[in-house]
C-alpha cells in the first residue's frame, strides 16, 4: 500500500523535516502518525499524494511511483484515495450532497449514481437530512463528518486523515473515530491518521508511527 | 451561473461584435460605392495611332474594363465651317485618336501612377490624362474611413480581450479554493473550470445573436438613423449579413472568449 525507503522531505533548501524515513504499511492497516507540532506529521502525511516532493529516497503508494511523478499518474493516484483534513476543505459553493458526489465525479460516474451514493454515506454519517445545505450551515463536527463521507464515497483502497478531529467537540470526534474504525473493519480500507492524540481505548488494534527530530520509529 | 460573471462577459463581446459587424459594413459600402464611382471614372488616352484593347492589355497588363473610341467625326465636325478644305484635309490626318478607358477596380493613387507610367511607354501614346487630383481627393477619403474603423476595430479588440482576461483571471482568484480541492481529488484544471467554459460559450452564443439581430433592426429601419443623402448610399442589400459574415460573427466571438478562458486555464496547469 504505502512502501517508504529513506524517504527525505523538506521544503526549498532548508534542513529536512522528514530524514531517511523508511516504513511499510500494509492493506487494512490503521496506522496513527504521532509527533510533536511542527514536527513534521503532515509533511509527511502530505507526501502520501505527493502534495509535497520527495527530495530523496522512493515512496511507492497505490503502486504509484512518487519520484518524479508525472500529471496523468498523479491524478490516477488522488483518485484512489480519500483524504480527510482538519479544516475540511469542502468547497463552499457546493451544497452536502454535491460536496460528497466530488470525487464520484471526477471518477467519471453519472449523476445519479453519485446522489444514491452520497445518499448512503449521508445516512452512514447521520447527516441525512443535510443532503441541501451548504457547508457554512453545519456545524464543525457535521461539517467533518461531510468530509468523511466525500472521503469513503469512491471507495477508495486508502484513507489519509490530517487531524481529522482537530478542531472538534469530544462529541464529534468520538463519531469520526468511529466512522474512521468502521471503515477500516467492514470495508477493510487502510487509514492512515496524522493527530496529536490517540484517543484512549481505541478498541481496534493499530500501528503507531512516531517522528521525533526527524525520524520516523514505528513504537 | 453567475449572472453578474455572465453579464461581464457579454457586454464587452458585444461592443466588439457590434465594432466588427459595423467594420464589415462599412467595408462594404465603401466597395460598392467605390464600385459605383468606378463606373463614373476614366482615363483618357491621346494617340497617334489606333490602339487595340487586346494589344493595350497585353503591353500594359492593366485592368482594363473597356476602351471606348471617341469618334474623331464628331471633334472635326466643329472646324468644317471655319477652315479651308485643304486645312481641314490636313487637320483630319494630323488628328490623333483619343480613347476613354474604364478599370475593373477604382485603383489606388500609387497605382494609377505606375499605369500612367506604363501607358507613356507605349508606342504611339501621346497624352494621357488621369484627372488624378480629383481621384485622390476620394480615395484618400476612402481611405480614411476605412482605415479608422480598423483601427477602431483592433482597439476594441484589444480592450475586449484585456476585459476578459482580467474577468477570467478574477474568476480564478474566487475560485482557487474549489480548484485547489478538486486538484487534491485528483480532477483536472478543465473539470474544475466547466462552469467558466460555460459561461464562456453562452456568453459568445448569446453575444453574437444579439449583435446579429441588432444589425437587422439597423438595416431594417435605416431610414430613421440615416439622412436620405447617406441612405441612397447605405442600401439595404448592403448592410444585410451573408451567412459567411454571421459565421464569422460568430467565430470571432467564440475564438477571443476561449483564447481568453483557455489562456488563464494553460497558465494554471503549468503552474
Amino acid at each position: 500500500m504505502i512502501l517508504a525507503n529513506n524517504i527525505c522531505l523538506g521544503y526549498d533548501n532548508k534542513k529536512n523535516i522528514i530524514q531517511n524515513a523508511k516504513f511499510k504499511i500494509n492493506n487494512k492497516d490503521f496506522v496513527f502518525i504521532t509527533g510533536s507540532s511542527g514536527s513534521g506529521k503532515s509533511t509527511l502525511l502530505k507526501s502520501f499524494y505527493s502534495d509535497i516532493k520527495l527530495k530523496s529516497g522512493t515512496l511507492l503508494v497505490n503502486k504509484f511511483d512518487l519520484n518524479n511523478i508525472q500529471n496523468m499518474q498523479l491524478k490516477k493516484l488522488r483518485k484512489s484515495i480519500g483524504i480527510i483534513y482538519q479544516d475540511y476543505k469542502l468547497i463552499k459553493e457546493y451544497t452536502v450532497e454535491e460536496n460528497i458526489m466530488l470525487p464520484l465525479k471526477i471518477n467519471g460516474y453519472s449523476d445519479k449514481l453519485s446522489r444514491d451514493q452520497a445518499h448512503k454515506l449521508l445516512k452512514h454519517v447521520k447527516l441525512p437530512n443535510k443532503a441541501k445545505c451548504y457547508p457554512d450551515e453545519l456545524s464543525g463536527g457535521e461539517q467533518q463528518r461531510v468530509g468523511v463521507a466525500r472521503a469513503l464515497a469512491h471507495n477508495p483502497q486508502l484513507i489519509l486523515a490530517d487531524e481529522p478531529t482537530g478542531n472538534l467537540d469530544d462529541y464529534s470526534a468520538d463519531v469520526i473515530w468511529n466512522l474512521l474504525k468502521k471503515a477500516n473493519e467492514q470495508l477493510g480500507i487502510a487509514v492512515v491518521v496524522v493527530t496529536h492524540r490517540i484517543p484512549d481505548n481505541f478498541g481496534l488494534s493499530f500501528r503507531k508511527f512516531s517522528i521525533s527530530a526527524g525520524e520516523v520509529y514505528e513504537s | 451561473m453567475n449572472l453578474k460573471r455572465f453579464i461581464s462577459f457579454t457586454i464587452p463581446l458585444i461592443v466588439m461584435l457590434f465594432t466588427f459587424a459595423m467594420y464589415l459594413s462599412i467595408n462594404k459600402i465603401v466597395s460598392s460605392y467605390e464600385s459605383s464611382i468606378n463606373n463614373d471614372y476614366s482615363i483618357i488616352i491621346v494617340s497617334s495611332t489606333p490602339i487595340i484593347k487586346s494589344d493595350l492589355i497585353r503591353k500594359s497588363d492593366l485592368n482594363i474594363k473597356s476602351i471606348t473610341h471617341l469618334k474623331r467625326d464628331k471633334i472635326l465636325q466643329g472646324f468644317k465651317n471655319d477652315v479651308s478644305t485643304g486645312t481641314f484635309a490636313l487637320l483630319e490626318k494630323k488628328l490623333p485618336y483619343f480613347y476613354t478607358i474604364n478599370l475593373e477596380k477604382f485603383p489606388t493613387s500609387s497605382k494609377l501612377k505606375e499605369m500612367k507610367k506604363t501607358l507613356e511607354n507605349i508606342k504611339g501614346i501621346k497624352r494621357i490624362e488621369t484627372f488624378s487630383k480629383n481621384h485622390d481627393n476620394v480615395y484618400s477619403l476612402f481611405l480614411l474611413v476605412k482605415s479608422v474603423v480598423f483601427v477602431l476595430f483592433i482597439c476594441i479588440i484589444i480592450f475586449t480581450f484585456l476585459l476578459m482576461l482580467n474577468n477570467v483571471k478574477i474568476w480564478f482568484f474566487e475560485h482557487s479554493n474549489r480548484l485547489s480541492i478538486i486538484k487534491l481529488h485528483g480532477g483536472s484544471i478543465y473539470y474544475g473550470a466547466k462552469p467558466i467554459i460555460n459561461i464562456a460559450i453562452l456568453s459568445s452564443l448569446m453575444s453574437s445573436i444579439f449583435v446579429i439581430l441588432i444589425v437587422y433592426f439597423l438595416n431594417e429601419n435605416l431610414s430613421q438613423f440615416l439622412k436620405p443623402e447617406l441612405f441612397q448610399i447605405v442600401s439595404k442589400n448592403l448592410t444585410d449579413f451573408t451567412n459567411l459574415e454571421i459565421a464569422s460573427v460568430f467565430f470571432i466571438s467564440l475564438v477571443i472568449s476561449f483564447t481568453t478562458v483557455f489562456g488563464i486555464l494553460l497558465k494554471h496547469r503549468l503552474k
